[in-house]
């Protein structure tokens, strides 16, 4: 290995989203001229996807009625369009602004609290699986739907997310009921169903969120490159 | 942003106005790499390399500028702004960077990175790895483990774990088409 190169730890761990940002722009310097090292952390990329498709598995999730129907939908749509896979895509994932809930921390919400750092450190996958446990122990509340949704999303799991986010849309009281329209829309944009994606982005749309109107810029951005097929 | 800990090949050396702009030219791949990754899109990372460039001859010229001390981390911070810049456009809503990096990977950045057929070859090779092989690229580029965290894992030596990790990367990478 030469020295001059970042070791492979350090590439794999600027790949897995693992490294701290001074290192990650070390990195990302080197990476600048050193081809050899931009192949190894496009490995990595292979590696994190193939990883990603075998974990998540949407049929160990109970789809609720929405999602089904969205599922069903997708049997009967032909490919997308390289356009509407575009706007299908997320230039930044949901934010989650880390507000505590509880005065006393349960076992549920301690693995919630550990996974929204893996969240919030990119490792999605990571975040799904600890989010989910973390339900099952307890914490089931509307931002675990939302992030288990959106966790899904990061990693391009379109079924799961949509899934989660049609559960999130429907919780009544909840601060996530207009993202989580938005981004079950992103999902069933990927998924081929634009017409059920700007029924969510019309309830977005209609919001009070900050979000509402990017909602209505997308149904836009939809029917645009649905009209130039 | 402070000089990368890390050289490369040629292009680090410290610029002046009016020295060889060619140079430049030789970050363009990377450049494009780290846009492609954060954006997924090919034709914005062409055009946020082409910028780069063309900001960072542009500086090189100015007469009344000190000189470029470190043109890699100089061309690194004007792509890093320029891709925040594409995200906030495309998005309206990405926050302002506090971090030195470049934003996150973009879901789509593999189809933008790699072919359908490296990715495809990738694939294979990592289908054929035994499971302990598996298991040690598993923990390095998924879970982000260093070779003595693995080591603790596998019952190894650090310097075992790291001889074998380089040796499965060496093998995986030669799957790609060297530049």
């Amino acid at each position: 290995m030469n020295e001059q190169h970042p070791n492979d730890d350090l590439l794999a761990a600027y790949s897995a989203g693992r490294s701290g940002a001074d290192e990650a722009a070390d990195v990302e310097t080197h990476l600048m001229l050193c081809g050899r090292c931009r192949d190894v952390v496009t490995v990595g990329m292979v590696v994190r996807g193939d990883h990603a498709r075998k974990r998540i598995r949407p049929k160990q999730f109970i789809l609720p009625f929405a999602a089904l129907a969205a599922a069903a939908a997708l049997w009967m749509r032909p490919a997308t369009t390289s356009g509407l896979e575009r706007l299908g895509a997320l230039a930044h994932p949901p934010a989650y602004n880390g507000i505590a809930v509880r005065a006393s921390l349960t076992p549920g919400d301690s693995l919630f609290r550990l996974g929204m750092l893996a969240y919030n450190a990119g490792r999605y996958a990571d975040a799904a699986a600890a989010l989910q446990q973390s339900r099952k122990l307890g914490a089931d509340s509307a931002a675990t739907t939302f992030f288990i949704g959106a966790s899904a999303l990061m990693i391009g799991a379109n079924d799961r997310a949509a899934s989660e986010l049609t559960r999130s849309a429907q919780l009544t009281m909840s601060p996530y009921t207009a993202e989580s329209h938005y981004y079950l829309a992103k999902a069933l944009v990927r998924m081929g169903n634009p017409d059920a994606a700007i029924t969510a982005l019309r309830i977005a749309g209609a919001s009070d969120n900050p979000s509402a109107s990017i909602a209505l810029a997308l149904i836009d951005s939809i029917q645009r490159a649905r009209s130039s097929r | 942003m402070t000089a990368s800990i890390f050289r490369a090949g040629t292009g680090t050396e410290k610029l002046h106005p009016g020295s060889n702009e060619i140079s430049w030219h030789a970050y363009a791949d990377g450049v494009r790499f780290l846009a492609l990754r954060s954006l997924g899109d090919s034709a914005e990372a062409d055009d946020i390399a082409q910028e780069s460039i063309a900001r960072a001859i542009a500086a090189t010229r100015d007469p009344d500028r000190e000189p470029i001390e470190d043109p890699a981390g100089f061309l690194y911070g004007i792509a890093r702004h320029l891709v925040v810049d594409a995200l906030r456009r495309r998005e309206r809503l990405f926050p302002i960077q506090s971090a030195e990096a470049f934003p996150a990977e973009h879901p789509d950045a593999l189809k933008a990175i790699v072919t359908a057929e490296n990715h495809q070859r990738l694939r294979s090779l990592l289908k054929q790895l035994d499971p302990a092989d598996r298991n040690l690229i598993e923990l390095s580029f998924v879970h982000g483990l260093k070779s003595p965290e693995i080591a603790i894992r596998t019952g190894e030596t650090p310097e075992a774990v790291r001889k074998r990790k380089s040796r499965l990367i060496e093998r995986l990478r030669a799957a790609l088409p060297s530049d």
